[in-house]
This record gives C-alpha cells, sequence and structure tokens, in this order.
C-alpha cells in the first residue's frame, strides 16, 4: 500500500482558535496523516478532541493556521473561489444530522439535483440521474419528491449519501454520520457505504466515537488527543492491543 | 383547505359581535355627551330643551342596551347610519376616505420591502463588518426616531429645502403620498430589516447551508434558493402585522400631512363622539385583521412544505 500515492495527505496541520478569554487553544496540533486509494481510515477520540475539527480543515470549511493539505498530490490549503469549488466535488461529505444538512423547504430531489446542476449535468439529465443516485443508495426513486421531514433518519442519510455521490468524489468524509442513526439502521448505512466504496473507489475519512464500529469498518485508525494523534496503526491491532494510555481509556470507557 | 377557511370566516361573526358591543360601551362609559361636546365645539349655548330634543333624535335618550340593539339592525341590514356631524351616510363617507388610505398602505409597505430586504440581507451576509456596523446603526437611529419627527425632518428636507414634494397634500396623487409614505417605510424598514438580519444569520448557520458550501455551491446561489425562502415567512409575518394597522389608518402622519384617510377620520370622529363614524371604523379594524391573519396562514402553508404537508414521520 505504501508504495501507492496518497489521495489525501495533511502535513502538520495546525488550527488555533481564540476562546473569549483571548486564550489561544490549539484545536488540532499540528496533525500529518496519508489516507490511500480505497483506504478507509478512522478518526476516534472523544468529545472536543479535535476530530471534527479535522474533517472541517480537510474539507476547508475552516482555514488552517498551518501545515498543508494535499489532495491527489495538489496542495488545496490555500486554494479560494472558483479553483476551491471546482476541487471541492472531488471529495464530499457526510453530516452527522442528516435532516438538517438538508434544506428544509425543498425536496430530496431538488437538494441533489442542486449538487448535479453545480457539476454542470444538463437539466434533462438531471432527473434520471437523481433517481439513479436514490436507487444506488437504496431508496426508491420516488423519494425524490420527499421532503426532508418525511423520511426516518437513516432514509435521510442515504439521500444524504446519495447527494454526495452525485459529483463522483474521490473521497467522502464522515464527519460522525451513522452517530444520530440507531444501531440496525447504523449498520445498514455502513453496508452501503462498505459497497459504494468498492463500486465507487472511493476512500473514506470516517470520524467517529465508536470503536467497534471502526474496527468493523475501518483499515487504520488514528486516535486523537487534545488536538493531537497519540496512536495510530492498523484498526484492529490499535484496538485489541493499544499502546497509548488514552487509547485504553476509551477502549475501557465502551466496555 | 375550503373547510378551513370558512372555519375561519365564521369566527369573523363573533369577533365582530364582541368588538362592537365593546367599542360601544366603552364610547358610553366615557361619560361626555356627542350633543353636549357638539354644541361646545361650535361654541353655541344651547338649552335644555334642543339638547334633549336632539338626544331624541339620536336615540341618545334610550337605554345603551337597545341602543346597541338598533345599530345592529342597522349594521345587519347594510346601513352604518349618519354621522352627527356632517349629516353624511357614514358607509359613503367611509368608502371615500378608504382610496388615500390604501394608496398610503401600498406606496409604504412597497417602500419598505425595497429598502429593507436587500439591507437586511447586506447586513447578515456581512455580519460584524462595516456594512453591518452602519446598516445596523441607521436602523437603530430609525427606531428611536418618532414618526411625526422624521415627517417633519422630510418635510424640511424634500418639501422646503429641495422642493421635490408638496408639503401637505394636493388631493390623491402619488407625489402627495411620497413623504406621509417616506415617513412610514423608515419606521418600519428599521424594524424590518432587524429581523431579517437575525432571520437569515439563522439560517446561513445552519447545517445544510455549510454543506452546500462543502459541496461547492456557490455562495450567492444557496443564498438565493434557499435562504431567501426562509426569510419569507418573517417578512410575511411583519407584513401582516403593518398593513393591519396601516390599513387602520395612521393617525399621526395622516394628520401631519393633511393626507385625507381613514386614520384621521377616527380620530375626527372621535373628538366629536361621533358614535356610528366609530363604529364603523370599528368594524373596517375587526375585519382587516381577521381577514389579514387569513391570508398570511393560509400563505404559510404555500411557503413552507413542514406546514403544508405536516409530518408523516419525525
Amino acid at each position: 500500500m505504501e508504495e501507492r500515492k496518497p489521495v489525501l495527505e495533511v502535513k502538520n496541520l495546525t488550527r488555533v482558535f481564540r476562546q473569549q478569554d483571548r486564550a489561544e487553544l490549539a484545536a488540532v496540533d499540528h496533525i500529518s496523516f496519508q489516507l490511500y486509494p480505497n483506504e478507509i481510515l478512522g478518526i476516534v477520540g472523544e468529545s472536543g478532541s479535535g476530530k471534527s475539527t479535522v474533517a472541517r480543515l480537510v474539507t476547508r470549511l475552516l482555514d488552517a493556521t498551518e501545515g498543508e493539505i494535499f489532495f491527489q498530490g495538489e496542495d488545496i490549503t490555500r486554494l479560494r473561489g472558483t479553483k476551491l469549488r471546482k476541487i471541492c466535488r472531488q471529495f464530499q461529505m457526510v453530516f452527522q444530522s442528516p435532516a438538517a444538512s438538508f434544506d428544509p423547504r425543498r425536496t430530496l430531489g431538488s437538494g441533489i439535483e442542486e449538487s448535479l446542476r453545480n457539476i454542470g449535468l444538463p437539466r434533462g439529465k438531471r432527473q434520471a440521474r437523481v433517481i439513479e443516485l436514490l436507487e444506488m443508495c437504496g431508496l426508491p426513486g420516488t423519494y425524490a419528491d420527499r421532503y426532508p421531514h418525511q423520511v426516518s433518519g437513516g432514509q435521510c442519510q442515504r439521500a444524504a449519501i446519495a447527494r454526495a455521490l452525485a459529483t463522483d468524489p474521490r473521497l467522502l468524509v464522515c464527519d460522525e454520520a451513522t452517530s444520530a442513526l440507531d444501531v440496525t439502521v447504523q449498520k445498514q448505512v455502513m453496508e452501503l457505504l462498505a459497497g459504494l466504496k468498492e463500486q465507487q473507489g472511493m476512500s473514506y475519512l470516517f470520524i467517529c466515537h465508536d470503536l467497534a464500529l471502526v474496527q468493523n469498518f475501518c483499515d487504520r485508525v488514528l486516535v486523537v488527543e487534545k488536538g493531537k494523534i497519540v496512536e495510530e496503526g492498523a484498526a484492529g491491532q490499535v484496538i485489541r492491543h493499544p499502546r497509548n494510555e488514552y487509547t485504553r481509556q476509551l477502549i475501557e470507557a465502551v466496555l | 383547505m375550503g373547510k378551513y377557511v370558512i372555519k375561519r370566516l365564521l369566527l369573523l361573526i363573533p369577533i365582530l359581535l364582541g368588538i362592537t358591543f365593546l367599542s360601544f360601551a366603552m364610547m358610553r362609559l366615557a361619560g361626555s355627551d356627542a350633543v353636549l361636546q357638539q354644541a361646545e365645539s361650535s361654541g353655541v349655548a344651547l338649552s335644555q330643551e334642543v339638547v334633549d330634543a336632539r338626544r331624541e333624535e339620536l336615540g341618545l335618550d334610550q337605554p345603551f342596551l337597545i341602543q346597541y340593539g338598533n345599530w345592529l339592525k342597522g349594521f345587519l341590514t347594510g346601513d352604518l347610519g349618519t354621522s352627527y356631524v356632517s349629516g353624511n351616510d357614514v358607509f359613503a363617507t367611509f368608502v371615500s376616505k378608504l382610496p388615500a388610505t390604501l394608496l398610503l398602505t401600498a406606496l409604504s409597505v412597497a417602500l419598505t420591502v425595497v429598502i429593507s430586504i436587500p439591507l437586511g440581507i447586506l447586513a447578515a451576509v456581512r455580519q460584524n463588518r462595516v456594512t453591518d456596523y452602519l446598516i445596523r446603526g441607521c436602523s437603530f437611529i430609525g427606531n428611536s426616531l418618532p414618526n411625526f419627527f422624521v415627517a417633519l425632518l422630510l418635510m424640511y428636507l424634500l418639501s422646503i429645502r429641495f422642493h421635490i414634494f408638496p408639503v401637505i397634500s394636493d388631493g390623491i396623487s402619488l407625489e402627495s403620498a411620497a413623504l406621509p409614505a417616506l415617513t412610514l417605510a423608515i419606521a418600519m424598514s428599521a424594524k424590518y430589516l432587524r429581523q431579517i438580519r437575525a432571520t437569515v444569520l439563522e439560517e446561513l448557520s445552519r447545517d445544510y447551508v455549510t454543506g452546500a458550501r462543502a459541496r461547492g455551491v456557490k455562495f450567492s446561489v444557496t443564498l438565493w434558493r434557499s435562504v431567501l425562502k426562509s426569510c419569507l415567512s418573517t417578512i410575511l409575518t411583519l407584513l401582516a402585522l403593518s398593513v393591519g394597522s396601516l390599513l387602520g389608518g395612521t393617525a399621526i402622519v395622516e394628520s401631519i400631512f393633511m393626507w385625507d384617510g381613514v386614520g384621521k377620520m377616527a380620530v375626527d370622529a372621535m373628538n366629536m363622539r361621533d358614535y356610528p363614524v366609530i363604529q364603523a371604523y370599528v368594524v373596517w379594524m375587526a375585519v382587516i385583521y381577521v381577514t389579514i391573519n387569513l391570508i398570511t396562514d393560509i400563505s404559510y402553508r404555500f411557503l413552507d412544505p413542514r406546514i403544508r404537508l405536516g409530518s408523516d414521520r419525525t
């Protein structure tokens, strides 16, 4: 795996927030990692450890204070405007709260269509593609006409995944994508994601606090504490034989 | 839907009964007498016999409930009575004042929408930057200035200094309506744009806006297609309240500009204890508020699918 070129490479990524009392807090502190094609990289850590900030930095929702982000070899750390929007299509994000990620006043279909229009797909072809995407994610095509409040959380998350796939991305960043769903639905969505990965040849950056899920689903895992990576390795290895005290605490907290 | 509208319109009956009865009672409780009031304002000293005769003529000597009953009977047969002061038919007087008020309402609402929506959105998008502070500052000033002061200021600047508009109205024309409409619009815009700014800011912080940005959707697209829609229900709520009070006439502004509308008529009628005119005004207000609320509630359904379709699941 090491000789292949990484899809995503992050070097010394740092983000400093200034708090109300003017003290500075490094939410992400000199983090470096690589994500290879077809790989699922998990990031675990407790609330406030900075894992969501990593997701926001990588997808350029937040600007990095320091460090570099390379996407398929291109430095995207400081990209702006049209260039950034173009590269954005290559990586998509799935959020924690599925219903909130859709505009409550528009149908699921029109939300997905927006992404299609954004990549310049002609109007006539969009409808068919929306239905195709929904079906790919295990939803009937008729769901395009439903509003977010008319479907369940799991169905909404499937639609959100369908929307993410609309731009044919190389990388999917899932920020607690399954945390808001109950266990059985969670399993179904995970299976969907696993299947899509093979089918579409994507890589996942999977941010999650559920260690069991990470163990089953991810190839490698990063354990993050206070913005720093404290442990890194194959998922099974890290969780079964943790070397770091913090990782051990995380695992014990679940059991 | 049809059932809903009918139900709401039927509700108008108890509302009208209640409100006309209350206003009837309050005018009588106020103490002063219509006949004496009139005599006083014309400066004539009347003998007791004349006063009594006049009272009998107007039916004011009868017990309160019978007076109300008589008025109600007239109202139901479409007769709102004649004015004590002018002796003209109340309904005809009322209708003759209406165009002025309608014009002023339409113009000031249009101005408000044109001023407040762009500024409110601009302030939200440029949150905590110079533009935002400037707009909010202006809104603060607009909120603090009383209507009559703004009216005088505008009169001084636009009429006396630069001779753009007439100082007081010379009939119902767009030109004469401009200053009173602007006066009203300034006060309303100051309130509206704060609400609009708050709504847009709230909407901009939603996950789906962040998501759209992450997917590389242009900010302007999100703004026009999604965020603006969220403003519409806020604006609608505000408009519903304003249009109600505007159609009821804006006594102060109408008086300052000598704008011959419903509000001025109502104030004059109250001064003269001209009961039939006041009652007609009260009926008008009740009908306006019920109708506007109904229209607003129906439009919400069109604007927000969550209300229109209910939720199958949550």
